[in-house]
């Protein structure tokens, strides 16, 4: 496949096809070259069964122009030799394209059409090899099946039992030819079907042969919905992926929501009592007088002064600022107070990360009071700030 | 001159029985023909080089109705001559 070979080469081949000595077979092609030389320089065409004929036509002499200095040049009248190959022959190197013939083209199609796909001289050569040798499994399985089908149908009608195992011997060659040629030519059409559907995802490094069989029409139907399909498919995969990367979703194993006996500062408890198993974390307010805490508890608790244990919550797709501040201080409002604990680690506020730590500030620091009605305004202005800060 | 020919020119050349001669010819025609069905090609030394080659589909006009035709791909057998013979052509030209 796309190697020279050279006259050695070409020596051994000869020697060891025929039986004949090295040194004869190099005679042999070099006398060959030579008469053959002889005869085109005398002007006589010289053809060789089997192989094609060597020809000599005449050429008119023209103008040119001489490469290296620039000037004009005449190029005289001379004979060139022009070689046709042998009909067979012709037809067994084509025998990769031979089940191909010349079609009508519908109206509407041109050269365009084909200006996509891109056939690159040094591919052929790959998907010739595929075709001269694809057998895959299931064709050579057929031929066993059918073979022995056959002949376990024979010898049924024959009247012998046959053993499951039998090993069934091909002793009559003809049907089973028949059905040979037959999967193969199949198989051989279906790589050529797969090599038409796989021309739309060709990409630059894979070019590859668009034969167009007989049923070229219907194909192009499906590869036109097949790209269809394929490009929406993409496109969905970018929005669900870019969706998640704006959500800052990790996906996460278990459930994040938090674990709490709620006691808020007030009196007046508002905020519902949510349990589920998760990964954090312990809650404990600064005049808080019950301490819960959840058994899996995996975060850590910063060292403070006695009685004061830092609160902290996280990210989640279900779990914002607001849910928290919902949660700690009764008011979804509240939020604003969270990220200015926080600012220094969060940036916008609807953006971010999922798995960000942040910490929840005591009610006591801020002041905070989900019925305080002037409190609640407080945190609406500063949640504004916030977003104006970002959303210049 | 046709192969009848070239193999008595060959064997008196070569000093071998024409049946060899024929046998040697046949075996070269057997190699061109299973080399290039590989896409390989096959150089012959001061002669030239036969070189298989890959023709792509194509749209063609059939003169006769003036519809439009696909010609399948199809890899056909070509010869290249060498520099050398080319010069002895051209001298001969002359």
């Amino acid at each position: 496949m796309d190697n020279k070979i050279i006259l050695p080469e070409l020596t051994n081949l000869i020697s060891t096809s025929v039986g004949v000595s090295k040194i004869i077979s190099e005679n042999f092609i070099k006398e060959l070259i030579s008469i053959l030389t002889e005869c085109l320089t005398a002007g006589e065409s010289i053809k060789i069964k089997g192989l094609g004929t060597f020809k000599l036509i005449e050429v008119q002499a023209r103008k040119s122009v001489n490469v290296n200095t620039g000037e004009e040049m005449l190029i005289p009248a001379h004979n060139k030799v022009k070689f046709t190959v042998d009909k067979h022959l012709a037809e067994v190197i084509n025998s990769p394209f031979s089940m191909f013939v010349p079609e009508d083209l519908s109206e509407g199609i041109t050269e365009e059409s084909f200006k996509d796909v891109e056939v690159p001289d040094d591919t052929p050569a790959e998907y010739i090899n595929q075709i001269q040798h694809p057998i895959p499994d299931e064709p050579i399985r057929q031929i066993d099946e059918i073979s022995e089908d056959s002949e376990k149908q024979k010898l049924e009608i024959e009247g012998d039992e046959i053993p499951n195992d039998a090993h069934v011997v091909n002793v009559d060659n003809n049907p089973v030819t028949e059905v040979v040629s037959q999967i193969v030519d199949e198989s051989v059409e279906n790589i050529i079907d797969e090599s038409v559907n796989e021309t739309e995802y060709l990409t630059e490094s894979q070019p590859e042969i668009q034969p167009i069989c007989t049923s070229a029409p219907k194909n192009r139907f499906w590869k036109g919905f097949l790209t269809g399909g394929a490009s929406v498919a993409v496109l969905i995969m970018i929005a669900t992926i870019s969706y998640i990367y704006l959500n800052k979703t990790i996906p996460q194993h278990e459930n994040t929501s938090l674990v709490t006996e709620d006691k808020s500062v007030n009196s007046e408890n508002t905020i519902a009592v949510k349990e589920n198993p998760i990964d954090s974390i312990e809650y404990i307010s600064e005049t808080a007088v019950d301490i819960q805490e959840n058994s899996k508890a995996a975060e850590s608790v910063a060292t403070l002064p006695s009685d004061e244990k830092i609160v902290y919550d996280v990210i989640s797709k279900t779990r914002f600022l607001t849910t928290m501040a919902k949660e700690h201080y009764g008011d979804y409002n509240l939020w604003s107070y969270i990220y200015e604990e926080n600012k220094n680690i969060l940036g916008h506020p609807d953006r971010i990360k999922p798995g960000t730590k942040v910490v929840i500030p005591p009610a006591s620091k801020y002041g905070i009071n989900a019925s305080d009605k002037e409190c609640v305004a407080r945190a609406k202005r500063k949640g504004a700030e916030i977003y104006a800060r970002y959303n210049k | 001159m046709d192969n009848t020919k070239l193999i008595d020119i060959l064997s008196d050349r070569l000093g071998c029985e024409k049946e060899d001669v024929t046998s040697m010819l046949e075996a070269f025609t057997h190699i061109v023909k299973d080399k290039c069905s590989d896409m390989d090609n096959i150089a012959l030394p001061g002669f030239g080089s036969f070189e298989p080659k890959m023709r792509k589909e194509r749209i063609v006009v059939m003169p006769s109705t003036g519809k439009k035709m696909l010609v399948p791909p199809k890899i056909s057998l070509t010869f290249k001559p060498s520099a050398i013979l080319k010069q002895y052509l051209r001298e001969t030209g002359e």
